[in-house]
């Protein structure tokens, strides 16, 4: 289904929003670099940095099996019915290996983590637990259910169950109404070639990823004239024109990243980045919002999700694997927010497409279903169990699949408004063909 | 009107002086597709009978010889394999297919073969309007195996076919085609219709959403004053028993100037029942042709635009009430207005001015039933006052497409962009191009809403846009430059062919701007020799010559300071990098920088 003429009414409201919010904070950094060839962004008042805070939106792309990364355990129903239904990708707290079973959790629900998960474990068992996991959520309303990765990707990055083609993401729409810093060069950053749809409509998003990859956020990467290059352009694009403008905060956004040394890089609280993908885009991240230089939204991509055949939940294969380096990367993150005295200021939030059916299929994998557990991490948070897991009984299990039981769109909406103080959460969702009222979750501290 | 000069060869009549700023007298012999620049100063001798001259060649394209594009296209043929097979063909060998390289094989054909094409069609005109229909007409063809199996067949009797034809012909077409069908559902429109591709047709393909009347009731819709269909000669519109009694050309019938939603759902109903073949059986996937399916086509009187009035009798076939609805639709003065307006922001500016737009839409109402309705349309733009106005020259600016493939018909780019380039050993040139370029935001066909990658300077001012353009650029002045045999830019052998002996730095740089810009100022972009740098009498000379001799007074060079008159460089020096100065480097650097300019990336 497409948008009504009304509802992209609305993107042509944002649309103008947005880009006068641009404009004017253009205006202002290229009033600032005037004079000033820079490294960082300009002095900024130490005041109003401590203030920014930071959502970063992981997306786990290709459809993650809940059940293998929350897996149910124990004797009650659910949990028999998924252990009766895998074979190769079974986990259970009887299983002979040690290292095979799911790892304990806190908290009185029969459920464990995947065995490779321990810095997630480590968090959730905490005394004041910063990590919340919400049980079935997906699409509430049956006539939106999907299963194709394209439109499920969209709508939930776009925030409009049912609806594509709007021009904007929900994370553009999240930076409409929040507080931003003043001066800052760019307060959006996608860890990815291109930014994701839910940062559609957002044009000073910078993306730039991790490892060697910043150094890919320039004219010249690799030259030998790259410093004459940039200062070239700086004079070519030196009038008060939209280009010009558009040209200055391109260019600061270069300077900022080719100033930033990434590689010097200290992580405070010990934490220990390791050296994959996932792990390198939350290291940038990290590294971007303790130079305070106004970052408001992150996101990173995980791919690989999409396990039709082999799965691999043991034994360092695909699920372990990513499941481990997911693990470690976001455990890693947190640590470092918290040793330098930042997890109050960002919140990570896990999400995935949808998830996958209860039965296994014919080539020890499994195939697309609807429901999937979300993650939701951060100083603030109230950690804990959340949302509702539904019975696995095969009369509720629409197509195989685990049954939503929990809007997304409630998950991304307190998440934007308790953990980063986001000024009007049900804006962000509401529009006339998608329709949205906000019933914040409890995984917050005041 | 196109996508930039060509400019592979200079006809000189002598040998330049070296002391002499390239003056025009060696552009005269320009020939088309080797030098635009000379080829257009050669047409005439004031520049309306320049552009009126070129215009008029450029809207007759079978008339331009484009056997070296041709030659180039089939130099590949395992590369191009299902530009010119049938739909059906194509469609039955692919569609249903698990394995996805085979589903997506003829998108992946077409994308290269729409580079190749721009950059080296001599019907550039005829290019640039292939691509903007592809954009009004706008699919994402990565959605289905049936788009990406079925896009040689979209892209050319679709678009191709009809870019400079009749614009119902096209619409049609494009109603028929299964791409469009499945982008749009209406291939699943059934009694209970799907209104998607009704809403789309009319509020992006034909009337345009700045004709709609929101939810009101059709007999509240101001009425057109005359029925813009009378007269036509129509025979459709003409007959009573089609229109249930009343022509819909009848001059006492009212049509309606703006639509409301009534109207979207009765052109649903209308449109229900299309079909394309799926049949899929042990060997072969279905033809994706077209048919229309009584069995599933919404019975009964309908109005479309007709205040209330019914349009279209009961029992009107499933195939001719879909298209009587495309007729009224193609035909109605507001979609006159919404393409007219759109060429203009695609020609002129992100907002033309409305004595252009008026005019246009006027051409395009004129020849509603002109086989070359379009090409007639064009003329009337690309010949109006508003497009010669300098007032607006440089105010679109261009999209990653139109950047890039303008800067390598800039730089005499001689690589043929195809699937499976693999003469590189070390890697596909066209994969590794296309992953730089897609960072730019314009992968092409990728768009996913139906309204088409926007034409406004503001949605491609991003700073991501911007910086990976300018990557993108700067990546093929780089790309195997070291080896003649496979540099996509020629930029080392086009500075030894067009400069004599060993030139100064200003040569150098004078040469290059002049290229890319295809003019000098009077007294060149630098200057004469002599002139100090900071005294250039323009900021894209000065800056240019600036980095070229890498002097920047109090701060730091990245390479050894050149003067810019008092010493030639030696042509060997440009070719290989040698000591301080890498000139081969620094030469690519300052293409890359004039490609990079405000002056280069706005029209």
């Amino acid at each position: 289904m497409n948008p009504t003429s009304s509802d992209l009414r609305l993107d042509a409201l944002l649309d103008r929003i947005s880009r006068r919010h641009f404009l004017r904070n253009s205006a202002l950094a290229a009033g600032a670099m005037a004079t000033t060839s820079i490294a960082f962004s300009p002095d900024l008042s130490a005041q109003s940095a401590n203030s920014i805070r930071t959502l970063v939106y992981v997306f786990l792309r290709g459809a993650m099996d809940g059940l293998s990364l929350v897996v149910p355990t124990g004797s009650g129903a659910d949990a028999v019915q998924y252990r009766s239904r895998r074979i190769a990708t079974r986990m259970a707290m009887d299983d002979s290996t040690p290292a095979r079973r799911p790892l304990v959790l806190n908290g009185g629900q029969p459920f464990g983590l995947h065995p490779a998960a321990t810095g997630l474990r480590d968090l959730f068992n905490r005394a004041q637990s910063p990590l919340a996991i919400i049980h079935g959520v997906g699409h509430l309303d049956p006539a939106t259910y999907n299963r194709s990765h394209f439109d499920a990707q969209e709508q939930v990055e776009l925030g409009t169950p049912g609806l594509q083609a709007l021009s904007h993401g929900w994370l553009s729409r999240h930076l409409v109404g929040t507080t931003r810093l003043p001066g800052a060069i760019f307060n959006a950053v996608a860890a990815a070639s291109m930014p994701p749809h839910s940062l559609r409509g957002w044009p000073e998003t910078v993306s730039v990823t991790g490892g060697s990859g910043t150094s890919g956020f320039h004219p010249d990467p690799s030259g030998s004239y790259a410093t004459t290059h940039l200062r070239a352009l700086r004079t070519l694009y030196a009038g008060t024109g939209d280009l010009d403008i558009a040209a200055q905060s391109a260019l600061d956004a270069v300077n900022v990243i080719s100033g930033t040394n990434f590689a010097a890089y200290v992580p405070a609280g010990g934490a220990v980045y390791p050296n994959t993908g996932v792990a390198n885009n939350l290291k940038l991240i990290a590294t971007l919002v303790r130079a305070q230089i106004g970052l408001n939204v992150a996101t990173v991509d995980v791919g690989g999700w999409d396990t039709h055949n082999n799965q691999g939940v043991f034994d360092n294969g695909g699920f372990f694997t990513l499941a481990r380096d997911l693990s470690a990367a976001l455990s890693a993150f947190h640590q470092d927010m918290e040793g330098a005295g930042f997890h109050q200021r960002v919140a990570i939030v896990v999400q995935t497409e949808f998830g996958r059916q209860v039965t296994e299929n014919a080539s020890a994998g499994t195939d697309h279903g609807l429901a999937a557990p979300m993650l939701v991490l951060g100083g603030k948070v109230k950690g804990g169990w959340y949302g509702q897991f539904p019975s696995l009984a095969p009369s509720n299990t629409p197509g195989d699949a685990v049954k939503p039981m929990v809007d997304f769109r409630q998950v991304l909406a307190t998440a934007a408004d308790k953990l980063v103080g986001n000024s009007d959460p049900e804006a962000l969702f509401h529009t006339a063909s998608s329709p949205f009222t906000y019933s914040p979750m409890g995984f917050w501290n005041p | 009107m196109g996508f930039g000069p060509a400019r592979r060869k200079k006809k000189s009549t002598r040998a330049a002086p070296l002391d002499q700023v390239f003056g025009d007298e060696f552009e005269i012999l320009g020939v088309l597709g080797e030098d635009d620049v000379g080829y257009f100063r050669s047409l005439g001798s004031t520049d309306d009978a320049r552009l009126q001259a070129y215009v008029d060649q450029q809207l007759d394209p079978s008339n331009i010889d484009d056997s070296a594009l041709m030659a180039r296209l089939a130099a590949w043929p395992a590369s191009f394999s299902t530009l010119n097979q049938p739909l059906g063909t194509v469609f039955a060998q692919r569609s249903c297919q698990s394995d996805y390289d085979t589903r997506m094989r003829p998108l992946r054909e077409v994308e290269k073969a729409a580079f190749t094409r721009a950059v080296h069609s001599r019907r550039q005109l005829f290019e640039l309007t292939v691509d903007f229909w592809h954009n009004h007409f706008n699919i994402y063809a990565e959605l289905s195996a049936r788009i990406s199996a079925s896009w040689h067949s979209w892209d050319r009797d679709v678009i191709r076919a009809h870019a400079f034809g009749n614009f119902y012909q096209m619409l049609l077409a494009s109603a028929r085609h299964v791409a469009m069908l499945h982008y749009l559902d209406n291939y699943r429109s059934s009694i209970a219709f799907n209104e998607n591709y009704a809403r789309e047709v009319i509020e992006l393909h034909t009337l345009g959403a700045e004709h709609y009347h929101g939810l009101g009731q059709p007999l509240g819709v101001p009425a057109l004053a005359a029925n813009p269909y009378t007269g036509l000669g129509d025979a459709e519109l003409d007959d009573p028993n089609i229109g249930g009694g009343l022509a819909i050309s009848d001059p006492t019938r009212q049509i309606a100037a703006f639509y409301v939603d009534n109207d979207v759902y009765e052109a649903a109903r209308t449109l229900t029942g299309w079909r394309y073949d799926n049949a899929n059986t042990t060997n072969a996937c279905g033809t994706g042709a077209f048919h229309a399916d009584t069995n599933h086509h919404a019975p009964g009187q309908k109005s479309v635009l007709g205040r209330g009035v019914l349009t279209h009798r009961s029992d009107l076939p499933a195939e001719d009430d879909g298209r009587i609805t495309l007729k009224m639709l193609a035909y109605h003065p507001a979609t006159a207005r919404h393409v007219a307006r759109k060429l203009c922001q695609r020609l002129i500016a992100d907002e033309p001015p409305e004595s252009v737009v008026e005019a246009a839409a006027a051409t395009f109402l004129q020849y509603r039933l002109a086989s070359n309705q379009i090409a007639h349309t064009l003329r009337t733009i690309l010949l109006s006052p508003e497009f010669k106005d300098p007032a607006l020259w440089g105010k679109k600016t261009k999209r990653p497409f139109e950047a890039v493939v303008s800067a390598m018909r800039a730089t005499g780019c001689n690589h043929t962009f195809r699937q499976d380039d693999s003469t590189n050993p070390s890697s596909d040139t066209t994969s590794s191009f296309l992953s730089e370029y897609n960072g730019a935001g314009q992968p092409l066909f990728r768009w996913r809403s139906p309204d088409g990658y926007p034409d406004t300077r503001s949605f491609w001012q991003g700073s991501n846009t911007m910086v990976r353009l300018w990557r993108t650029i700067d990546w093929l002045t780089d790309r195997d430059a070291a080896t003649a045999s496979m540099r996509v830019l020629p930029i080392i052998d086009l500075t030894l062919a067009n400069l004599q002996g060993d030139p100064t730095a200003r040569q150098v740089v004078e040469f290059w701007l002049e290229w890319i810009m295809g003019f000098a100022p009077d007294g060149g972009w630098t200057g004469p020799p002599g002139t100090a740098i900071a005294s250039a009498p323009t900021a894209l000379g000065e800056a240019a010559l600036r980095f070229f001799t890498q002097i920047y007074p109090g701060e730091p060079s990245d390479r050894t300071i050149w003067p810019a008159d008092d010493m030639p460089i030696a042509r060997s020096a440009l070719e290989v990098n040698s000591g301080g100065y890498d000139w081969n480097t620094r030469l690519r650097g300052l293409v890359a920088l004039i490609l990079w300019s405000p002056n280069f990336l706005q029209r």
